[in-house]
């Protein structure tokens, strides 16, 4: 498992070692989502990316994201399929015992919508020795896509804000002229370091963009700002974890 | 509907005062369908014992169980306390977190949750910066210093 790409950069994209899992789970999400929706194309890909042409806006938008978003935490084990998909990488990026993200994000981006996540990065908040899986649900490119710096362009940004007057603006403007675009099909992730500058603008594209994204880490790795109990549960542990903690368990009780 | 203790945490007041716990602990008993009848908190010199929370369960009271804002109510012994979570198990009552939405209604599943407890208070104790717990930790060291040199 080549893993030298992100070690340098601090990403790479991933092609799924397990694809069908994927399609399965993005096939379950279509099927949610059309339903919730009332209309829309029977392929999954051509429904997300005509997904605007719902003219679905405001409450009524974010009424179907929210009962989605609901369906697929309290229905779809995605943090398991999304392990199953990737598990070659994630463990040799992880290690074998492994905690999750309790909830899983799923963002829906129509061409023009003006609301976008900002330029930032999402550690020291979340620990560092997490990585982000992002996962795109259709094909992206250019806008559609999101951008990342990578880790030596994300020190010069960083060095911006050192300027009170200009510098989120600066680094906002770096990040998008420096920024590395990710265009890749449906079947493949991004794996991020949570230390990178990273942001998505405004679609310009004719198409919507849907993706998932969710954080791993080591059980035993630190948890970050928000905390292991709080943020992670546990997704799967070696044998010889399992073979310590009831030990450690008897030696509690 | 349920009716459940709330275990306020005396020592994070500082940083989420009381009102704002009794929210957190008022929406759990809501996903749990049920509903806050009483609360309690423990004194700084029973945080690491648990003792006040122990008394009340003793007493037998009429409820499923006792939510508690955060697990780490159950650390402030230095290590985490899986005795007194069987204790409150064995008598028959549920025990819930608000802040890290966990529940542990069986034995059972305190067997399942505890890789996460037991990291979860390691990771604690070796990577959280004492100055931002600072006055519970003070109380706590200087108590274990007691009751060492007792």
């Amino acid at each position: 498992m080549d893993t030298s790409k992100f070690a340098e950069k601090g990403y790479d994209i991933v092609a799924a070692g397990n694809p069908d899992k994927l399609a399965e789970l993005r096939a379950q999400i279509h099927r949610k989502a059309r339903e919730l929706a009332g209309d829309g194309e029977d392929d999954p890909e051509e429904f997300m990316n005509n997904f605007h042409r719902l003219e679905l806006r405001g409450p009524e938008l974010n009424k179907l994201r929210m009962e989605l978003i609901k369906y697929v935490s309290d229905n779809l084990d995605v943090a398991q399929t999304i392990y199953e998909a990737f598990s070659g990488y994630l463990t040799e990026l992880v290690g074998p015992d492994i905690v999750v993200q309790k909830t899983t994000n799923l963002v829906i981006q129509q061409p023009g919508d003006p609301d976008q996540v900002p330029t930032h990065r999402d550690a020291p908040l979340n620990s560092p020795f997490e990585v982000v899986v992002w996962i795109p649900l259709v094909s992206v490119y250019g806008t559609k896509g999101m951008y990342v710096l990578d880790r030596k362009n994300t020190d010069v940004s960083l060095q911006m804000l050192k300027n009170p007057e200009s510098g989120y603006e600066d680094q906002t403007r770096f990040a998008t002229e420096q920024g590395d675009i990710l265009s890749m099909p449906f079947g493949h992730a991004l794996f991020f370091w949570p230390g990178l500058v990273h942001a998505v603008g405004v679609n310009t594209e004719q198409e919507t963009r849907w993706a998932l994204n969710i954080r791993y880490k080591n059980l035993f790795a630190p948890s970050g700002a928000k905390g292991q109990a709080e943020f992670f549960e546990v997704l799967r542990l070696s044998p010889l974890a399992r073979l310590a903690l009831e030990y450690e368990k008897g030696a509690y009780a | 509907m349920k009716a459940y203790y709330a275990c306020l945490d005396t020592g994070f007041v500082k940083y989420c005062p009381q009102p704002l716990q009794h929210l957190a602990i008022g929406d759990k008993a809501k996903k749990l369908d049920g509903d806050v009848s009483f609360y309690t908190m423990e004194d700084f010199e029973t945080l690491a014992t648990q003792g006040i929370a122990k008394g009340k369960i003793e007493e037998k009271p009429a409820v499923s169980g006792i939510i508690y804002f955060t697990v780490r109510q159950f650390f402030y012994g230095g290590s985490f306390d899986l005795k007194f979570m069987r204790f409150i198990l064995d008598k028959g009552y549920e025990v819930h977190f608000a802040r890290e939405d966990i529940s542990i209604p069986t034995a059972e599943s305190l067997d399942e949750l505890f890789p996460m407890l037991y990291s979860a208070q390691h990771l604690l104790e070796r990577d959280e910066p004492r100055d931002s717990w600072r006055p519970v930790w003070d109380w706590v060291e200087t108590h274990q210093h007691q009751e060492s040199a007792s």
